[in-house]
């Protein structure tokens, strides 16, 4: 594996574990304020 | 799927393939050391972002000096946080891009420096809120703060470094007035900063959410 391919591999594990970290609080906020 | 649904994941698309564009459809930069132009693409928006949520913050004190509303407050004081997040990620990756070009993460570069002193700013705004116990008084003290912050961040972002004998590279639109980067360059630079806009406008609707029901509850137990 390149250089390059393991900095893009990195970039889009840290893009899809903050989409993921975003997208569960932003759940968990809009059933609290349903409450 | 509802349309706030659906947008959240265009969202993931579309960063996934900027991330992709990014690394393997635009060729490096020439005077750059190996693929460090790249990191372009990422430090940019993260700048454009800190400057977007300080602006943000500016209007709602303003807002809330008129009109008193403690929702204003919040909102002003989420966006300021947000600002100072992206602003410590514009740092971070600033410096990982001196490292690799200039050998050193810290030059106090005329850039470097006014990055440092807008951290320093307002994270001051922080300590002045955490100081005032009265939340009245708080929300009054920050937002007359906050605007006087906003009137330094032209200054420190786009005029001091302008001024003076710079490492950093070239803006888009360079002290020329022109934009001399290659139009693939230009292009995946829109839209990362499109992405992170959005990216950061979501954040920022669900830190406001929070403070809303931190709010709400406080009200209840009085």
């Amino acid at each position: 594996m390149s250089g390059l391919t393991g900095l893009a591999l990195v970039t889009m594990i840290i893009w899809v574990a903050l989409f993921g970290y975003v997208f569960s609080v932003d759940r968990k906020t809009k059933g609290l304020d349903h409450e | 799927m509802k349309v706030g649904s659906a947008l959240k994941w265009f969202l993931f698309v579309w960063m996934l393939g900027v991330i992709w564009a990014a690394f393997y459809w635009v060729h490096p930069a020439e005077g750059f050391i190996g693929e460090s132009s790249r990191i372009v693409f990422f430090h940019v928006p993260t700048a454009w972002v800190c400057v977007l949520a300080f602006l943000v913050s500016c209007i709602y004190s303003i807002k809330y000096l008129m009109h008193r509303d403690p929702a204003d407050d919040f909102r002003a004081a989420v966006a300021s946080r947000l600002g100072l997040l992206f602003a410590v990620l514009a740092t971070v990756t600033g410096a990982i891009f001196a490292k690799i070009m200039w050998n050193a993460y810290w030059n106090w570069d005329p850039r470097q420096t006014s990055i440092t002193i807008l951290l320093l700013i307002y994270a001051a705004y922080f300590a002045l809120r955490s100081a005032v116990p009265d939340p009245e008084r708080r929300a009054a003290l920050a937002a007359v703060y906050a605007i006087l912050a906003f009137v330094t961040v032209p200054f420190l972002v786009f005029v001091v470094p302008r001024i003076y004998w710079s490492l950093h590279p070239d803006t888009i639109i360079n002290t020329r007035g022109t934009n001399e980067f290659d139009p693939r360059y230009t292009m995946v630079l829109m839209a990362s900063l499109a992405g992170f806009t959005g990216l950061s406008a979501w954040i920022y609707s669900f830190e406001c959410r929070i403070e809303r029901i931190r709010l709400r509850r406080q009200e209840e137990v009085l």
